[in-house]
This record gives structure tokens, C-alpha cells and sequence, in this order.
């Protein structure tokens, strides 16, 4: 039963930002400059995924060029890394940005990139029959992403975890996919090294199309529109909370737990769910650290303290979770724990909303 | 900018019925059901009354309604069972974002959120068409779409064109079903405010029942019975576009089996017809492939997804004049649950709508003309959710007037009145509708 180390913690929370900053509301901070600073960490946040995603790519590449275990594990390495930075960015989804909303007509593609569960027996399909899927390039892949208005997704992170890991089958590790399934000698081989390095690009090019559009000097980009954007701190804040309230707290971890089901768990083939929650989180606490606590602030005091707080009792729960998930939803003090996160992260929510209100800002 | 919603709750003595015109401006800190979203989630959002229990069990039926389930064999065994023969493998695929599907969009293969039902080709096809199977299986029929136009002109010269789509199902796996086989094309409903549907009481729309028109007004109206499954009794029916269904556990029960091939306590059967060998011998899931749990949960997942408040307008005309012409007949605006008005227009009961929208045959015989009246709330954020506004029962209306239009039968005397509308009337009705 490992715990998350606490250098890992540390680590995040330079990413994050100080937990308890005592410091007094700044009296610089207007709904203008909270919403530009958001902007400027947005897109820092999605060149860094970005670059993330760049070496997985050439991980990637480099494994199925010469399969050996010591090439898979660096895979693995860097796409367990990369998963750390996307999970801090999914709190900008969620009100139609650059990641799910729709942009000159082009669906955002949080689908490609994000989809899970996913159908794993699909994906060995698509692999297998070559009669029925020729070819494995990225435009064949999105196209197959969407049959007869259904979507099955065969794309993205998830898509790549499975190739790299395999189903996980074990109730002490992770999926335990051999580096031979992409030898020579084996006949599927090819055919996977192909979608393999076809998801790499895809990805790739997936996350840049996103990237391009927090850029606040891009011309026409989402950026400098969302900076003059009225209702900007409404999409802030709906994000931030469906995030917290709906997907992190309920959909990812409530749904496993009731169900006590593994392949509810949302990195279910690497084990690594444990820190989606945790760098989920930390993306939700960037946002509320970076200016929205310090209008609430202005605004009532007591309602942020309630804030600081709520942040401060979901990390210390999240720290405190049983490793890997999978295994934590089964014993009765590990669904303890996963209950104890979920409950923060909705009491956290609940206050948000209310800090929500004293600024102004309705939310759905 | 933040636009500040007027609205509707009215503190009424439950006797009186609420109408859209009496209601109060004063919208309380959190209407109990109803949601702010006017986005593309707008169908999405749970009732705000949800306690924290009730919130987390939504968010299970949610995930199961969204989330893709699987054929039999692969590792994950909470969504396993798939089919064997389907018409889609997720709740959502058809009611994507809780919303309504696109129906008969465009000539050639049927949209997936348009289904058929089959009343007479049971022991080939069983009572739906199931387009779709896993591998070793095959679909039963393939249906397609053509259109019809027809044109007309208003009174003051302003002309309009409707599409009558006509429905041809072709190769059929298990040989062509008899010619009186009646074929009933549905699309999925927007999912809004359903337990709050099925919680008025019976008697009251028994109450505005008028079979025999002894009113007068040409408008009858009867109630549908139905079997409830868990009771074994004959209940009213309430959901589906011709209320055949007493229930929202039922309606999904119903869904799973019908349109995903899973198996329930409600409804253990896969649905195989004997002549189908395929089928019968494709490998199944467990006897329940969707266990009492994972029901449950759904079914408190579509029992209490909000409705986004009704939107502002300048003026109450349009409002007016759906009652004057009497739309609110069948609409019927309000009722009082629980001391909390609510605004479904629509009175659950069943009107003959006239041959132009009746089931046909297979040999082209009209049959069953009757419809339930659909509720109205919601229609207007159709376009945002999902990108058209495809009405009436096989979505062949582009639109609230081309919907108004279709109403015929019990219906022609408010479509008459609506064709002898002035423009700016006509426009006004339709805002209003949009703004429901
Ligand atoms: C193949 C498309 C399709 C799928 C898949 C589907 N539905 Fe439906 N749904 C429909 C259609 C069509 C109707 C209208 C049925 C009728 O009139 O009989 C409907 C009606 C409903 C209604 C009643 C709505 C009302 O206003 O009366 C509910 C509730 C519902 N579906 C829930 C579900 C659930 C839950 C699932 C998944 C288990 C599901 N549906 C899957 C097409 C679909
Ligand atoms: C006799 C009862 C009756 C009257 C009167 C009536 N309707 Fe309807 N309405 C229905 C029924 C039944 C349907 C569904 C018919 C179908 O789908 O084939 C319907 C469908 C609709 C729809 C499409 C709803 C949807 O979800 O697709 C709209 C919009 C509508 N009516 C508006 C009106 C307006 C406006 C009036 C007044 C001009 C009116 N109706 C008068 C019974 C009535």
C-alpha cells in the first residue's frame, strides 16, 4: 500500500501555490486582472502538457523502433509524467473553451484526447482486422471515432495507457503488457507499432490545437477574446466547481466506489488513478490560488477562510488515500478513505458556490 | 452581466390550477427544480433539491447512462451485455446531452435516435427494429428516409413548406413481416423534469380527460392504460410519445432491453424471437445484465434532471394568444406539486392528431392516429443542446411553426386559428414556445 510520497506533494505544490496564504487580499486584484492571470496559466499549463506530450511521442516512437522493457518503461515514465501536468488542465473545461467547446465550427477535442472508459476490445479489434480497418492513420482513427452518431473513442490517453500497459489484471500492480506484443516476432506487431505511434501524433497534434488558443498574442485566438469575455468569471468558476462537484468527486471516484467496480477507476490500466485525483485537484486549487480567493476575500472574509480550509482538508484527505484506487474501493478502510475525499471535495464545492455568490457570479 | 431571472414559483393553494399568466415574478434563492444553464448543458443539471445522497446516486446513473456498454467478454463486467441485436450502445448515443435526437434529419440511413417500433412481426422481429448486432450477429433491417414536400401559403401571402418523411425498411434478415405489421417511428425526448411528470397525480389528468368531447371544443383527450410491471396492475401511461409507459424505472427498463439488449428484473428476456438462431446462440451476460443497483441508480438519474428556467421576454403576447387559440388545451400550462408550481405544458393525455401524422402499415394502411401531448418545456433550448430543432414524434418539423403546422385532428381548430395569424402574432407564439 504505498502513499503518494510527500516529494511528490511538495513537488505539486509549487505547482499549486501556497495552501494558506495568510496574506491579506491584495488590493490590486479586480475580476479584469484574476481573469488575465488565469489566461497567462491556462496557456502555461497547456505548452507544458504540450511538451509533456511531445516526449511521450518520441518515447513512443523510440519503443516500438526497438522493444526492449528498458524502452517501455521509459514510455511509461514519461507518459505517467505528461498525465501529471493534462490532469491540472482539466479545470478548464467544462464552459465551451478551447478544449470542449466548439471553435470556428470544430468540436474541441476533449473526446480525442480524454475519452474514457475505454472499450479495450475494441481497440484489440481495430488492431486485429486488418480486413476491417485497412489503415491506422490518425485521420482513419478520428474517423472511426465517430460511427453512426455513436462515439467509441479509440484515441487519446487512455488509448495509449492500454498499449503501453495492457489490462490490468492484478490486484497489486498495473497491467502487465510485455514488451514483446510489439516484437518482431510477434504477428500483431506491426499493427500496433502503427497505432501506437499514430496516437502519439495525435495526441500531439490534438493538445496543440488547444495550446494555440490560450495564447493571449495569437491573433483571433480564445484568449484575447476570453480576456474581455463578460462572463469570463462565470466560465471560470462553472468550470472549477463542475470539475470538483461532477466529474473529479462523483464521476471518477463515487461511481467506482458505489459500483465497486475496477474499471470505473479512470487510469485503470497504469494504476496511476491516485494521481489524476491528486493533480486534478491541484489544477482546481491553481485557479481558486490565483485570484478568485482574493475577490471572495474582498468580499467576505469568512467565506474564503471556509475555502482555504475546505482546500486544506481535501489535500490532507487525498494525501491520506489508500494506493493503488483499485484496491482502495474494496477494503473497508480504503473506501473510508475515498469516501472522506469525495465529501471534501463536495463541501469544497458547496463553498465555492457560496463565494461564487458574494462575488456576483450566478452559477448553474 | 449576469442576467437576473425573473420567475415562477408560485405560493398557490394546491386547488388552483397555476397558469403561466398568474405567475409571480420573485423567483426564490433556489427553485427546487429548475436550473439557470442556458448552455449546451442545459438539459444536464440535477435538481437543486438533491441532497448529497441523492446528488452522488444521480451522478452513478449518469455515468451509465452516458458511458458506451460493451458486448460480452471484455474485461469490464459492470457495462457487459451489449445486445445481441441493439439499436445503440448508449442511453446518450440517442439522448445525447439528455437532449432530443436528431430524428428524420436528411434523406437516406435513419439518424440512430430514430427507432421503430413494430406491432405484428413479433415472432420475427419482436415489437422493435434493431438495426444493429454484435459481431457474430446481424442486424434485423436497415431503414431509410425519403421526403414529401408539401407547400402552402398563409392567409397573407407569406408561404411555408413541410416534409413528410416516408420510411422504407429494407433487408430484412428474417424474411419481409406481414403487410399489416404497423410501423411506429419515434425519436428520443429531451429528459427534463421526468419524476415530476410522473409524480402528478393520476386523477388529475383523469380529470381533464373528455372522450366523448361532450365540451364540445373538439378536443376529447383520453388517458392511456397501461401494465405496470412492478405492480401487475393497469396504470396510467405517461412516458413516450404515445404514453405507454406508467413509469420512469419502466420507461429505462424498457430502454435497456428495447433499444441496448440488457437484460433487468423488469425485463429478463433477451430479446431474441425464436427464428433468430444468431441470436439465440450469441453468448449473453449474466441473467441480469443490469442489476437492481445500477436500475436504481438511472432511474433516479432521469427522474430528477432539472428544467432550465423559462426565459424572459418584452411582452406577454405570445402567451396570450397560445391560450386564446387554444393550444393550452392540450398544453395545459402548470401544476402545483407539493405546494411548488411547475410549467410542463402538456396535459398526458392522448389526442387523435390526424391522418398526416398517423403510423402506417407496412402496406401503407393509416393506422393509430393518437399522440400524447408532449411537454412543451425545454423545446426552445433544443437548437443550443443539439444543434437543430427537429419536433413532433419522428422530428420530420423543422421547428416550432412547422411543428404547430403538423397539428391536426383533434388540433385543427388551433392550427386553423394559428394560420389566420398576422406575421408579427405568429412570430410572438413561436418566442413563446422557444422561450419554455
Ligand atoms: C435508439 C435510441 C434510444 C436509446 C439508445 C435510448 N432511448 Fe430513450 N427514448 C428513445 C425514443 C425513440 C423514445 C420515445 C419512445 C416512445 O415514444 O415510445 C425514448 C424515450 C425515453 C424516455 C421517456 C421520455 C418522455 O418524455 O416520455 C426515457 C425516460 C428514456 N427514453 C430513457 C432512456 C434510457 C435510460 C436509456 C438507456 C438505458 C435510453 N432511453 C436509451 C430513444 C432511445
Ligand atoms: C389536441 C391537442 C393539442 C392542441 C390543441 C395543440 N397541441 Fe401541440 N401537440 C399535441 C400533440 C399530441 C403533439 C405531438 C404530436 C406528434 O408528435 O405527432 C404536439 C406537438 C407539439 C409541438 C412539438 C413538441 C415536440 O416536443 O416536438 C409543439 C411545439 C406544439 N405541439 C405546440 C402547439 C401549439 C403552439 C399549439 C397551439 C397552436 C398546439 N400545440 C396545440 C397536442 C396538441
Amino acid at each position: 500500500m504505498l502513499k503518494i510520497s510527500s516529494f511528490l506533494i511538495a513537488a505539486a505544490l509549487c505547482a499549486g501555490g501556497q495552501v494558506h496564504a495568510q496574506a491579506p487580499a491584495k488590493p490590486t486584484a479586480t475580476a479584469q486582472s484574476v481573469v488575465a492571470a488565469y489566461t497567462v496559466k491556462a496557456y502555461q499549463l497547456y505548452t507544458d502538457s504540450l511538451a509533456g506530450a511531445r516526449k511521450v511521442q518520441a518515447d513512443l516512437n523510440a519503443f516500438v523502433q526497438n522493444p526492449t522493457e528498458a524502452t517501455l518503461a521509459n514510455a511509461r515514465t514519461s507518459w505517467t509524467e505528461a498525465r501529471k501536468i493534462y490532469s491540472q488542465t482539466e479545470v478548464y473545461r467544462y464552459y465551451g473553451g478551447p478544449i470542449d467547446g466548439a471553435i470556428n465550427g470544430v468540436e474541441g477535442p476533449e473526446p480525442l484526447i480524454n475519452a474514457w472508459p475505454l472499450d479495450e476490445i475494441y481497440i484489440d479489434t481495430i488492431i486485429a482486422r486488418a480486413d476491417l480497418y485497412p489503415s491506422l492513420d490518425a485521420a482513419a482513427l478520428h474517423e472511426l471515432n465517430e460511427k453512426d452518431g455513436e462515439k467509441n473513442i479509440s484515441t487519446g490517453w487512455h488509448a495509449i495507457e492500454y498499449m503501453l500497459w495492457g489490462q490490468d489484471l492484478s490486484a497489486t500492480g498495473p497491467g502487465a503488457r510485455p514488451a514483446s506484443d510489439f516484437a518482431a516476432q510477434n504477428p500483431l506487431a506491426a499493427r500496433r507499432a502503427q497505432y501506437l505511434q499514430t496516437l502519439g501524433a495525435a495526441l500531439v497534434g490534438d493538445l496543440e490545437a488547444v495550446q494555440v488558443q490560450w495564447d493571449s498574442k495569437r491573433p483571433g485566438s480564445y484568449a484575447q477574446s476570453f480576456v474581455k469575455d463578460q462572463t469570463a468569471l462565470t466560465k471560470i468558476l462553472t468550470g472549477l466547481t463542475k470539475m470538483s462537484g461532477a466529474e473529479l468527486s462523483q464521476e471518477r471516484m463515487f461511481v467506482a466506489l458505489d459500483t465497486r467496480s475496477q474499471e470505473e477507476e479512470h487510469s485503470c490500466f497504469s494504476d496511476t488513478t491516485h494521481l489524476d485525483i491528486y493533480y486534478n485537484y491541484v489544477g482546481i486549487k491553481t485557479v481558486l490560488t490565483g485570484g478568485i480567493l482574493d475577490l471572495i476575500r474582498a468580499k467576505d472574509r469568512s467565506v474564503a477562510g471556509e475555502i482555504e480550509d475546505n482546500l486544506q482538508v481535501t489535500e490532507d484527505a487525498i494525501n491520506a488515500m489508500q494506493v493503488p484506487f483499485d484496491q482502495a474501493i474494496l477494503s473497508d478502510k480504503g473506501r473510508a478513505g475515498v469516501l472522506a475525499i469525495i465529501s471534501s471535495l463536495e463541501t469544497l464545492t458547496e463553498s465555492v458556490r457560496q463565494g461564487a455568490v458574494t462575488i456576483g457570479v450566478q452559477l448553474p | 452581466m449576469i442576467r437576473t431571472l425573473a420567475f415562477i414559483l408560485l405560493t398557490l393553494s394546491s386547488a388552483a390550477v397555476p397558469t403561466a399568466e398568474t405567475a409571480a415574478a420573485q423567483r426564490p434563492a433556489e427553485h427546487p427544480f429548475e436550473t439557470p444553464d442556458f448552455s449546451r448543458n442545459a438539459f444536464g443539471n440535477p435538481f437543486p433539491k438533491l441532497n448529497r445522497d441523492e446528488r452522488r446516486e444521480f451522478f452513478v446513473g449518469n455515468s451509465f447512462f452516458k458511458l458506451a456498454w460493451v458486448q460480452t467478454g471484455a474485461t469490464t463486467t459492470a457495462r457487459d451485455g451489449l445486445g445481441p441485436t441493439f439499436n445503440a450502445v448508449s442511453c446518450s448515443g440517442c439522448h445525447l446531452l439528455d437532449g432530443r435526437g436528431m430524428g428524420a434529419a436528411r434523406e437516406g440511413h435513419a439518424h440512430v435516435s430514430l427507432l421503430f417500433r413494430l406491432d405484428g412481426a413479433e415472432e420475427q422481429y419482436g415489437s422493435q427494429l434493431n438495426p444493429f448486432a454484435v459481431a457474430s450477429v446481424s442486424g434485423e433491417a436497415q431503414p431509410f428516409i425519403k421526403f414529401e414536400t408539401e407547400s402552402g401559403v398563409f392567409p397573407d401571402g407569406e408561404a411555408y413548406e413541410l416534409r413528410r418523411p416516408i420510411f422504407n425498411l429494407i433487408n430484412w434478415m428474417f424474411g419481409e413481416p406481414p403487410k399489416n405489421t404497423r410501423v411506429s417511428a419515434r425519436v428520443a425526448n429531451q429528459l427534463i423534469g421526468l419524476g415530476l411528470l410522473e409524480d402528478i397525480p393520476a386523477a388529475e389528468i383523469e380529470a381533464m380527460a373528455d372522450p366523448e368531447d361532450k365540451d364540445q371544443d373538439g378536443i376529447s383527450g383520453r388517458p392511456a392504460y397501461v401494465l405496470d410491471l412492478r405492480t401487475g396492475a393497469m396504470v396510467l401511461g405517461r412516458f413516450g410519445w404515445k404514453a405507454e409507459q406508467p413509469t420512469v424505472e419502466q420507461q429505462n427498463a424498457a430502454a435497456f432491453n428495447g433499444d441496448m439488449g440488457l437484460t433487468s428484473a423488469l425485463f429478463p428476456n433477451e430479446n431474441c424471437p425464436s427464428v433468430q438462431l444468431a441470436c439465440q446462440a450469441a453468448p449473453k451476460g449474466n441473467a441480469i445484465e443490469v442489476d437492481d443497483h445500477i436500475l436504481s441508480r438511472v432511474t433516479m438519474y432521469m427522474r430528477s434532471l432539472a428544467v432550465p428556467v423559462r426565459r424572459k421576454l418584452p411582452d406577454d403576447n405570445g402567451q396570450k394568444t397560445f391560450t386564446r387559440i387554444g393550444c393550452a388545451n392540450c398544453h395545459r400550462p402548470g401544476y402545483t406539486l407539493d405546494g411548488v408550481a411547475v410549467f410542463p405544458y402538456t396535459d398526458l393525455l392522448l389526442h387523435d392528431m390526424g391522418p398526416g401524422l398517423a403510423d402506417k402499415s407496412v402496406g401503407g394502411d393509416l393506422l393509430a392516429t393518437e399522440w400524447r401531448t408532449p411537454p412543451l418545456w425545454g423545446v426552445g433550448l433544443i437548437q443550443t443542446v443539439n444543434n437543430h430543432q427537429n419536433l413532433m414524434h419522428d422530428g420530420r418539423a423543422r421547428g416550432v411553426q412547422e411543428a404547430i403546422l403538423w397539428h391536426d385532428g383533434e388540433s385543427a381548430r388551433a392550427k386553423n386559428a394559428y394560420l389566420q395569424l398576422n406575421k408579427a402574432e405568429r412570430q410572438g407564439l413561436i418566442d413563446f414556445v422557444n422561450s419554455l
